[in-house]
């Protein structure tokens, strides 16, 4: 990642020369011993998920497996909309692009977590409570209605043409957003009737617990990976608009001198 | 010269605001009949019937009332934004959080006034009555609710008017973002209809809401009015 | 009061890839009237919004009256004038209720008095109660002019004020200069009118692709500018 900070300011061009900055070029650093330990995090999850964890617990069946990848997308949305936020508020400080790029790549994993996370709640909630949806529950309109607030974020971004401006409003309602979560949250918690499991006897076992945590960090693992590819993609875009753009103020001024 | 101070400013800035809203009377007219098309439509789509109205009213008065309240906060901006108004402000030495204070204050009268209307219409319109503490509890909701409403409201106005259909992304962004208050409001209204009283958590509930996006636009308006026109 | 009107150094502005303004240095005295000279597209609406407190540098300083901005924006903004290319009134007020919020946000004492005084000068007094609305293209610029004199500001920007004036228009732009300049007020005429820039202005810069290419005195620039947009 070291590359692109350097060359960031000023979006990767030398200004004064004119001179195009070297497009491509290699992925961040360490990305691919990244991508192996990701994968084999989760893989040793699976292992412990399938020998660690009792199959069938009484009473709930063994659909609560699915809790193992339910749970670490639950704790890693707020891991990456926090991000967005605090990458947000950077930029309305510093005004150096590169945290727009993180708040957007923070914003692009967060929505994807949140995916999952509804994803496979749905799938527990058919299999659990026969019903794919339920209305009045608080986690799970909450996660909705987070959903539904992000995709707002990438939907502004990607609404305003000029580069300095769609950074400064989509920074502004990267932090509202955020601020928005637990008013979301209690004020859906204050009426509904809450439905969805929050404890299992059975699953203070030490090492369900042990397995629930660890699932945790390798899904963070494996989300960091997505948020690096994702940050990357950005950075070589916008350096390649960048580009694209100076090449054709060249051409103009060729044109007319 | 010195300029006046924020407090003169904001007076003079809601009381013109004011001024122009009554001259140019076409915004309030198409909330106030926007609200009476969506009393109507409910009408048709909720068989208007006693037991059926006794777990909906509150939900369809506060639907009625977003939509139609709505059409205001895209106005307040857009049309500044495109006559170049909102530059003219910017240009003279006026704080922006009085600006922000100044739009909230403005919107929020009108809001307010259109959803007593529109509260009275639907009372009448849909056969309900209300007794003295209900109607206190109601107008209490109403207020609180619309100030947090108007507040968010402003904010994501600030950051719509320019985009090409903006109108739809201020409402992409804005109903959710609304969520927690509206979902207190209606149980509010709810109770009010019941003829209880304010409940103190539910009141605490949009208060803190309000005071959270009052502090951020305080802090964050100023980001949304920077470098304005650049891109029109 | 002494220092210049304006100091920019180093200024860049970029809207995504393209530079508006791409390191620009200039000075201006107090007390004269510079005009900013270029083709379409060459950086001088974008230094202007610069210095009237509207856009924020990408980099670089910019100093209006000895205030930093944008830092001091806020102390600036009830010194300067500004003519833009809208004249930035309420459509829906008459032009006397226009000028009439203008002057109660700047904090006019003698508003009345100061609004007949410059519609008399920019020759609108007859048009006072009609909504703003209703005005051409010529006569919103002459609003436009009446807006920005309302609180006698010493730095005075005016972008491209001769579009759409007439003969008589022309005249009160090159008055207010004048009067302008003769009690000590600074100007930035932004226009790509050779003649009327050259024959108001001290001093004249030709920018093209958002650097300034030439500096120096009205008439000369003129004949530069004109080779630049060729």
């Amino acid at each position: 990642m070291s590359t692109i900070n350097s060359a960031d300011r000023t979006t990767g061009v030398d200004r004064t020369s004119g001179a195009l900055p070297r497009l491509g070029g290699s992925p961040a650093r360490g990305f691919g011993v990244h991508a192996v330990l990701a994968l084999a995090a989760l893989l040793f999850l699976n292992w412990l998920v399938v020998t660690e964890v009792p199959l069938a617990i009484k009473g709930i069946g063994s659909s609560y497996l699915i809790f193992f990848y339910h749970f670490p997308a639950a704790i890693n949305v707020f891991v990456f909309y926090g991000a967005l936020m605090g990458a947000s508020v950077l930029y309305l400080k510093t005004k150096d692009p590169i945290w727009d790029r993180r708040a957007r790549a923070a914003a692009e994993v967060g929505i994807l977590c949140n995916a999952v996370l509804l994803v496979t709640g749905s799938t527990w909630a058919k299999a659990a409570w026969n019903a794919w949806w339920v209305w009045n529950d608080p986690r799970l309109m909450s996660a909705a209605v987070m959903t539904l607030i992000y995709i707002g974020y990438l939907m502004l971004h990607g609404a305003i043409e000029e580069p300095a401006r769609r950074r400064q409003v989509a920074g502004v309602y990267g932090s509202l957003a955020f601020l928005n979560i637990p008013m979301v949250h209690y004020s859906i918690k204050l009426f509904g009737q809450a439905s969805h499991p929050m404890k299992f006897d059975a699953l203070s076992d030490a090492s369900v617990v042990a397995t629930r945590w660890y699932g945790v960090a390798a899904f963070f693992v494996f989300y960091l990976l997505i948020y690096r590819w994702t940050f990357d993609r950005k950075s070589r875009a916008d350096r390649l608009e960048d580009s694209l753009g100076r090449i054709r103020r060249i051409e103009e001024r060729g044109a007319t001198s | 010269m010195t300029p006046p101070g924020p407090w003169k400013s904001y007076c003079t800035l809601v009381r013109w605001d004011w001024t122009r809203e009554m001259r140019r009377k076409t915004t309030l007219l198409s909330m106030g009949v926007m609200g009476l098309i969506t009393l109507f439509l409910f009408s048709f789509a909720i068989p208007p019937e006693r037991e059926v109205l006794l777990d909906t009213r509150a939900g369809i008065l506060w639907v009625t009332f977003l939509f139609a309240a709505t059409i205001g906060i895209d106005r307040a901006f857009r049309a500044d934004g495109r006559s170049g108004m909102l530059q003219g402000l910017l240009l003279a030495p006026v704080r922006r959080a009085t600006l922000f204070y100044a739009r909230v204050t403005s919107t929020f009268v009108f809001v307010v006034g259109l959803q007593l209307v529109l509260g009275v219409l639907f009372l009448v319109l849909f056969n309900q009555s209300l007794n003295v503490d209900g109607a206190i509890t109601l107008i209490a909701t109403v207020i609180a609710t619309d100030l947090g409403f108007v507040t968010v409201g402003v904010m994501i106005g600030a950051m719509t008017w320019s985009v090409p259909g903006g109108d739809v992304l201020l409402r992409i962004l804005l109903f959710p973002m609304l969520l927690p208050v509206f979902n207190v409001a209606v149980a509010s209204a709810d109770r009010a209809f019941k003829g209880q009283a304010l409940s103190t958590t539910q009141l605490l509930m949009l208060a803190a809401f309000d005071l959270t996006f009052l502090g951020a636009g305080h802090l964050l308006f100023e980001h949304l009015v920077k470098d304005v026109g650049s891109d029109v | 009061m002494s220092g210049p009107a304006f100091r920019v150094t180093g200024l860049w502005k970029r809207f995504g890839a393209r530079d508006a303004l791409a390191g620009v240095t200039l000075e201006q005295a107090r007390g004269t009237c510079l005009a900013v000279l270029g083709p379409n597209g060459s950086g001088k609406t974008t230094l202007l919004r610069m210095l009237s407190t509207l856009g924020e540098p990408s980099e670089g300083d910019v100093e209006v009256l000895g205030h930093p901005l944008p830092a001091e924006a806020h102390e600036v903004r009830s010194k300067i004038g500004v003519v833009l290319d809208r004249h930035l009134l309420v459509a829906d007020f008459t032009l006397r209720e226009s000028l009439r919020m203008y002057a109660d946000l700047y904090g006019l004492v003698d508003a009345t008095a100061r609004i007949e005084m410059l519609a008399d000068l920019t020759g609108l007094t007859a048009r006072l109660r009609d909504p703003v609305r209703t005005f051409s293209r010529g006569m919103g610029q002459r609003a436009a002019l009446c807006r920005a004199l309302l609180h006698q500001p010493e730095v005075l920007l005016l972008d491209e004020p001769f579009t759409g004036l007439d003969a008589g228009g022309t005249r009160i732009v090159e008055r207010v200069v004048t009067d302008t300049r003769a009690r000590g007020g600074s100007i930035v005429v932004v226009t790509h009118d050779l003649p009327r820039a050259a024959s108001i202005a001290d001093r004249a810069v030709v920018f093209a692709h958002g650097r300034v290419v030439f500096d120096g005195a009205g008439e000369e620039a003129a004949a530069q500018a004109a080779e630049a947009s060729r």
